[in-house]
């Protein structure tokens, strides 16, 4: 049985354990409360707070995730109870000299991590906002300031935010949960980017992903592995297509879930991956769900429920529902529930599934399928400047007061600064807008006549709190048209060069020609015309060469 | 001379109660008939009764009623698709328009959209897998799209010849396939189907469709090789012992005597056309013309009055 205490204001849940004691903080925040120019900002909290708690040596763990922000622990009493009042003691005091290094962390840690095979279906389903920001690298981590810290945790992490949980059958002695008073924070609802569903859109070759909305329930994640039971037997065994299929489930807010499928498949059999997935989902849709995957499926998530209690698993999940105020549950009433689940029930999910569906397909069509293509550039574009592509004039920046676009002959690309979620900036001009839709607008100044003033006028039309300043690229990973980029790039050490010739070659040219006059009054009126007469054309051909190479010199430093 | 017969009413004795109960809408009439026919006969009935027209708001209609009912969905979808490729017409792609194109794949796609979920409900449904053949090819979807819809009908239905042609005419290089991939396949169900089947007609229509190719050469047909092959291929089945008068009889033999009377292989030709008496389908004979006119010719050349 789950008991529901309160511990220095912060609601906690009691639940038995065996072996040590395991205990765990959780706050209702994560990815989804992050603006984009911020994203990073919660994880850089969860990174400084366990430091000040001088807990090197032990068990514990801290997780940023999409919905929460979480801290756990087990071990002795006394151990779990100074590591989670240090947490606590040091949210309120974050170590700020900390700062620069936690940030170099986490960028480290980002770089090790690499992407995920699903990563950028939330951003296509939510765009750059709320449920679309776990597909966003960390970019607001440059421009956190310790004020923005301070003001994200008076915020969050506060007694009304968190929850405790408890795997034992007391709360450790000495825990004292010291914070700050403050709010319960709703989760934000979840922006869309798709005019319908089910939606499509091309991704890399080779593997199929899918994901889909559903409510929540004992019957979803039911639905999420015999999904993989069927993709299994059909993909992998009856037609040798694929040889990963997976699906995952994860719950979203206090009434719906994330279900996600993955399978792969050959380059040369990629073609059949859109047919194969649809079909396996659409015969569940129809109610065709082999009894024997349902009932295999609910023995293992049976099992899987009774083991977790043994561990005193299941209550620290049980916290996070409490968080967004779903019911909190017994092992007892889940496994009843999951017992309870039928095959109608399955395909009820199913249904919904295919109804909310974004498909990324190897990049084959999905219209056929009944599948609405996921919308990949802009509807409109801003009034304004615009600057013509160096390598292809037709294609256009366009800089106005109400945001950017970029235009092709057969695309455009449009951020409005009124629904723009970061303005990504380079010490060499680039910059890189992000729409709430996911739109993207890059700008290059190396690729536009007028490059620079495009970037100028941008700048000043940039809205307080959007930008972030990153530090200097790589040169090589500047782009350049490549006519022009040859030109450009070669030009100041050419152009150096060219005025030192010209400082050599100008007083040279002078000293020829003198000498070429000189010696065409000697040649009538000294003793050996012959001699004189060949020097002074050694001088007049040394004038020549001199001024051909003044010339040059004369071309590059003025850049014609 | 002897009265060419190229309806199928006169071919089949399941066509007129078929027809008649499609034409009274009555489903469960229709249903008897195609219920008691093999599988071959079943999908040929289904594409047939597919062709009458304005089937469209009666199959819908039994459809509302019972979901899972596999063979009104496929011949809703068989009809849908034969509805858009009267649109398309027989031209090739290059002189077809782009409205008609539109309208085509317009209406393909309803036909898919059917067919998607009546094969969700109905995956061991031959019909409905042999219908969804012709869809995928007018869909461009690709090769290995129907080369997977195939595979998932042949796992249930090996050797299931209406499917079978219309796969060759996928792998065929005018479909985005090769020549090589295309005589493979038909050489292979030739010889994976028990003798006396009539699936070597594949081999023949594969010849045929080369033939076209390369604009109706007559020294292509006429050639040894492809001569023997055919022969090979007559023999496994029309003039096995073991051939039957099976729902479609009348299309194998009569491209059995196209392809022979091509090769200017007369006594071949003399014997299937013997074999087919006055029967004769248009297919393939509109190749050369008006059916009735170029059969009627043609047997007068193979010695047949």
């Amino acid at each position: 049985m789950i008991e529901r205490i309160d511990v220095d204001g912060v609601p906690a849940l009691l639940a038995p354990g065996s072996g040590q004691t395991r205990a765990g903080l959780a706050f209702r925040v994560g990815f989804v409360d992050e603006p984009l120019a911020r994203r990073g900002i919660t994880h850089l909290v969860e990174h400084l707070a366990p430091y000040s708690a001088g807990v090197a040596d032990y068990h514990y763990n801290g997780a940023t995730g999409v919905e929460f922000t979480l801290f756990d622990m087990h071990g002795s009493d006394e151990d779990v109870a100074s590591f989670l009042s240090g947490v606590c003691s040091s949210l309120l005091e974050l170590p700020m000299h900390r700062l620069a290094i936690e940030k170099d962390l986490l960028r480290a840690e980002a770089n090790g991590r690499g992407a995920r095979i699903a990563d950028d279906l939330p951003m296509w389903r939510h765009g750059a906002r709320d449920y679309g920001m776990p597909g966003y690298p960390e970019w607001g981590l440059a421009a956190v300031t310790e004020d923005e810290l301070h003001e994200w945790v008076a915020r969050y992490f506060t007694k009304e935010n968190a929850v405790l949980w408890v795997a034992g059958d007391h709360v450790p002695e000495g825990l004292k949960l010291m914070l700050p008073n403050g709010e319960r924070r709703a989760l934000p609802t979840p922006s869309s980017a798709l005019p319908e569903t089910p939606a499509w859109f091309t991704g890399p070759s080779g593997v199929l992903v899918w994901d889909a909305l559903v409510p929540r329930g004992a019957a979803a994640p039911v639905f999420a592995d015999v999904l993989e039971r069927a993709m299994r037997r059909e993909m992998r065994q009856e037609s040798g297509l694929s040889y990963t299929v997976t699906t995952d489930y994860d719950t979203l807010g206090a009434e719906r879930a994330v279900v996600t499928a993955v399978a792969d498949a050959l380059p040369e059999k990629q073609g059949e991956l859109v047919g194969a997935f649809t079909g396996v989902l659409d015969a569940m849709c129809a109610g065709r769900i082999h009894e024997t995957d349902l009932a295999a499926v609910v023995k293992q998530r049976v099992e899987g429920l009774e083991e977790a209690a043994r561990r005193g698993a299941t209550v620290s999940g049980q916290a996070l529902n409490l968080l967004v105020g779903a019911p909190v549950r017994d092992v007892a009433e889940m496994i009843d529930e999951v017992r309870a689940v039928t095959v109608a029930e399955v395909a009820d999910v199913a249904a919904a599934a295919v109804a909310s569906g974004l498909l990324r397909t190897p990049g084959t069509r999905a219209d056929w399928a009944g599948y609405a293509a996921a919308p990949g550039f802009s509807d409109h574009t801003v009034d304004g400047t615009s600057y013509a592509a160096l390598a292809e004039p037709r294609d256009h920046l366009i800089i106005g007061a109400d945001g950017v676009s970029r235009t092709s002959s057969d695309t455009t690309a449009t951020v409005r600064f009124d629904a723009c979620s970061i303005v990504l900036a380079w010490p060499d001009g680039g910059r890189q807008l992000v729409g709430h839709d996911a739109m993207v607008v890059t700008v290059e100044p190396t690729l536009y006549a007028d490059g620079r003033a495009a970037v100028t006028r941008l700048d000043e039309h940039i809205p307080a709190g959007l930008r972030v300043d990153l530090p200097a690229r790589d040169p090589d990973g500047i782009p350049q048209p490549p006519a022009v980029a040859v030109r450009e790039r070669r030009a100041p050490r050419d152009r150096v060069g060219a005025v030192v010739g010209l400082i050599v070659l100008i007083p040279l040219a002078l000293l020829c020609a003198m000498a070429a006059f000189g010696l065409l009054l000697f040649i009538t009126e000294g003793e050996d015309p012959v001699y004189n007469g060949v020097l002074m054309a050694i001088f007049a051909a040394g004038l020549v060469v001199c001024g051909f190479a003044i010339h040059r010199c004369a071309r590059r430093v003025y850049g014609r | 001379m002897s009265t060419l017969i190229f309806d199928p009413a006169l071919m089949y004795a399941e066509v007129t109660p078929l027809i008649s109960a499609l034409t009274r809408r009555d489903w469960a009439g229709c249903r008897t008939v195609l219920d008691a026919a093999p599988a071959t006969a079943r999908t040929r009935l289904i594409v047939l009764g597919g062709e009458q027209s304005d089937l469209d708001g009666f199959l819908r209609g039994v459809l509302r009623e019972a979901p899972d009912d596999g063979a009104a969905a496929a011949m809703l979808g068989s009809h849908l698709t034969t509805v858009a490729w009267q649109i398309r017409s027989r031209k090739q792609a290059q002189f077809v328009g782009r409205d008609q194109f539109r309208a085509f794949h317009e209406m393909l796609a309803a036909a898919e959209e059917v067919l998607v979920d009546g094969a969700a409900r109905n995956p061991a449904d031959a019909a409905m897998w042999t219908a969804r053949m012709p869809t995928a090819r007018g869909l461009e979807l690709g090769q290995p799209e129907a080369r997977r819809r195939y595979d998932r009908l042949s796992a249930v239905e090996p050797n299931h010849l209406p499917a079978q042609e219309h796969l060759l005419q996928q792998l065929c290089p005018k479909w985005g396939g090769t020549w090589e991939t295309a005589f493979t396949f038909a050489r292979d169900a030739m010889r994976a189907a028990p003798p006396g089947s009539p699936n070597a007609v594949l081999v023949a229509e594969a010849h045929l469709e080369r033939w076209v190719d390369a604009n109706g050469s007559d020294a292509y047909m006429r050639s040894a090789e492809v001569i023997a092959e055919l022969h090979e291929a007559a023999q496994t089945s029309i003039w096995h012992a073991g051939f039957g008068r099976a729902h479609g009889w009348v299309r194998v033999l009569s491209t059995f005597a196209m392809v022979f009377s091509l090769a200017d292989d007369q006594p071949a030709a003399e014997r299937v056309f013997a074999a087919l008496g006055g029967f004769a389908t248009k297919r393939p004979w509109d190749y050369l013309g008006d059916p009735a006119a170029v059969v009627r010719e043609r047997r007068r050349r193979a010695g047949i009055g």
